[in-house]
């Protein structure tokens, strides 16, 4: 089992929702230059708290975090670690310049020594609105976008490419990924279309905001499956599920912690995303079926709407003293049969000390016993 | 050079300039006569198609259009031709070795010539690895790959295809900027 350090960078200072586009009346970039400095500093030290990945994702006009580029938090992290694997999970590549995606992914492979897993992310509803993307064209957008960077990646000569959404007559790319032939890939299947098409991509497959086991069992099933039709067969390894995650001295600790940081995270963080993802999800095609549109929301809805007992027992969230949360993951690997933990620790406005002190239980009491599930 | 081992018969469209196309389907057809297998999924004709990007050649341009097994045909024809001005379409090149191409390395015809190979992304054949092929022997070659292509590129992608070929066949060498 392999765990990742996720670390969506937030901003944790504003007090009440703000509605869509969240005014930034009230940013301060002092306060924020500390929280930088401080994330960073905590992110980097995962490392040497037994975390294999090292996770970054992009978000944009919102609150949920300050990472609107995670390369160039990537690119911080190259030397301040040695071992272990730089995650962009992901960039949102229908809705950015593909080859610029290359070239950046392409440095952080080279200056890490190999260690990018290289996420290719369609993005949540409400980015497209941010870079006034039209939300119908993502799938196309994100397929052309990964065929050409790819292709970048791996084309020894100079090439044009002539696409739908994207033309180059000269593509060049310098400089070329370290890992050959390319990076891995790492795509977010957070539904059963979403999933095929992970599949269809040899690529692996990761989901977070997770509602109830029965999701991603699906997402799973159909990622295994359309694996196998196309002949190729993904490992435990392959599979990442991403979980918000505390751990305490004791259960009651980590539940008094948890209970405001993820009422925090869903009424705060995450309500200027919600209310545009509303606006999306009604007026484009950004779901290619109508049902699974209505399961994002759901699920979503879901996840707030859970005491924190229900989160826990559905398997949507880690929480608890190290010996609960050890049953907790065997209990989920157990049925998800997934390789990689991807662990929110900083959840909402959860202090830093909070999220030091479970990486400092995770690697001392938790890592031992789950480490060979 | 090397001489074409059979002389596959190219199809002579005069536009403002001349355009020699080598098509294996029209190689194929005893009569001579354009197949069914010209017309595009769209009801256009292949042939119209050339026939209106011919149109857009000078007087001093001859063009090459030489597709699969015959692009070697196409190459071999530009480098005997007398016109001031070449430009060579392969469209998705198959069957060659570098074998078949190690003449072209000292053909001053096709090292000055403006060169557009054009490959699938989604090719099921060995066209992407001849297009790099040939780019290693005419590095001054586009090679241009049109996303979602198989093997015809102009039935596959006609709006792709016509695109690339047309902005190609109007600019000549100043094509490799886009706008």
């Amino acid at each position: 089992m392999k765990f990742g350090f996720f670390h969506t960078m937030p901003w944790t200072l504003h007090k009440k929702a703000l509605p869509w586009p969240a005014d930034t009346g009230e940013f301060d970039a002092t306060a924020a230059e500390k929280l930088y400095r401080s994330y960073l500093d905590c992110i980097a030290s995962a490392e040497e708290f037994g975390f294999d990945w090292l996770c970054c994702n992009e978000h944009h006009f919102s609150p949920y975090g300050l990472m609107a580029n995670c390369n160039l938090i990537g690119a911080a992290l190259v030397h301040r670690t040695t071992s272990s694997r730089l995650a962009m999970v992901g960039n949102l590549v229908p809705m950015l310049n593909p080859i610029r995606v290359a070239e950046e992914y392409a440095m952080l492979d080279v200056m890490s020594g190999g260690r990018l897993v290289a996420g290719f992310m369609r993005g949540v509803p409400h980015e497209y609105l941010a870079y006034n993307v039209n939300p119908s064209e993502s799938w196309s957008r994100l397929r052309e976008a990964i065929a050409l960077i790819t292709r970048a990646w791996t084309e020894p000569h100079p090439f044009a490419w002539e696409g739908e959404h994207f033309q180059y007559r000269a593509v060049s790319l310098w400089p070329k990924p370290y890992q050959k032939p390319h990076p891995r890939i790492l795509l977010s299947a957070t539904n059963e279309e979403s999933a095929a098409f992970a599949a269809e991509h040899r690529a692996m497959m990761g989901m977070a905001f997770i509602s109830d086991l029965s999701v991603p069992k699906r997402s799973i099933d159909v990622y295994l499956r359309e694996a196998q039709l196309r002949g190729w067969q993904p490992t435990p390894g392959d599979i990442l599920i991403g979980q918000a995650t505390c751990i305490a001295e004791t259960d009651e600790e980590a539940r008094a912690e948890m209970i405001p940081a993820l009422a925090f995270l869903n009424g705060i963080l995450m309500g200027p995303m919600r209310e545009a993802q509303q606006m999306v999800l009604e007026q484009t095609r950004f779901f290619g079926k109508a049902e699974i549109g209505r399961a994002f929301a759901g699920r979503l809805a879901a996840q707030k709407a859970l005491s924190i007992d229900q989160l826990i027992d559905a398997g949507a969230i880690f929480c608890g003293s190290p010996r609960s949360v050890v049953a907790q993951m065997k209990r989920v690997q157990a049925e998800l049969k997934n390789g990689i933990f991807n662990l929110m620790m900083k959840v909402g406005n959860l202090s830093d000390q909070s999220v030091r002190r479970g990486m400092r239980l995770f690697k001392t009491e938790v890592l031992p016993q789950v480490a060979d599930l | 050079m090397a001489e074409p081992s059979h002389g596959p018969t190219p199809k002579f469209i005069v536009g403002a300039g001349r355009m020699l196309v080598f098509d294996p389907s029209d190689e194929q057809s005893a009569s001579g006569e354009i197949k069914d297998a010209s017309i595009h999924v769209d009801g256009s004709n292949r042939y119209a198609v050339l026939e209106q990007l011919a149109g857009l050649l000078d007087k001093q341009t001859a063009c090459f259009v030489g597709k699969g097994r015959l692009a070697l045909a196409a190459l071999q024809a530009a480098d005997r031709a007398a016109a001031a001005s070449i430009r060579i379409i392969l469209e998705a090149p198959d069957a060659l070795t570098s074998a078949d191409l190690s003449w072209a390395e000292q053909s001053t015809i096709l090292q000055r010539s403006d060169i557009l190979i054009l490959t699938g992304s989604a090719t099921t054949s060995d066209s992407a690895a001849c297009a790099r092929l040939i780019k290693s022997h005419l590095p001054r070659a586009t090679l241009m790959f049109v996303y979602g292509a198989q093997d015809d590129i102009a039935r596959d992608r006609p709006a792709l295809y016509l695109e690339a070929v047309q902005d190609f066949l109007r600019r000549g060498s100043g094509f490799i900027i886009r706008n």
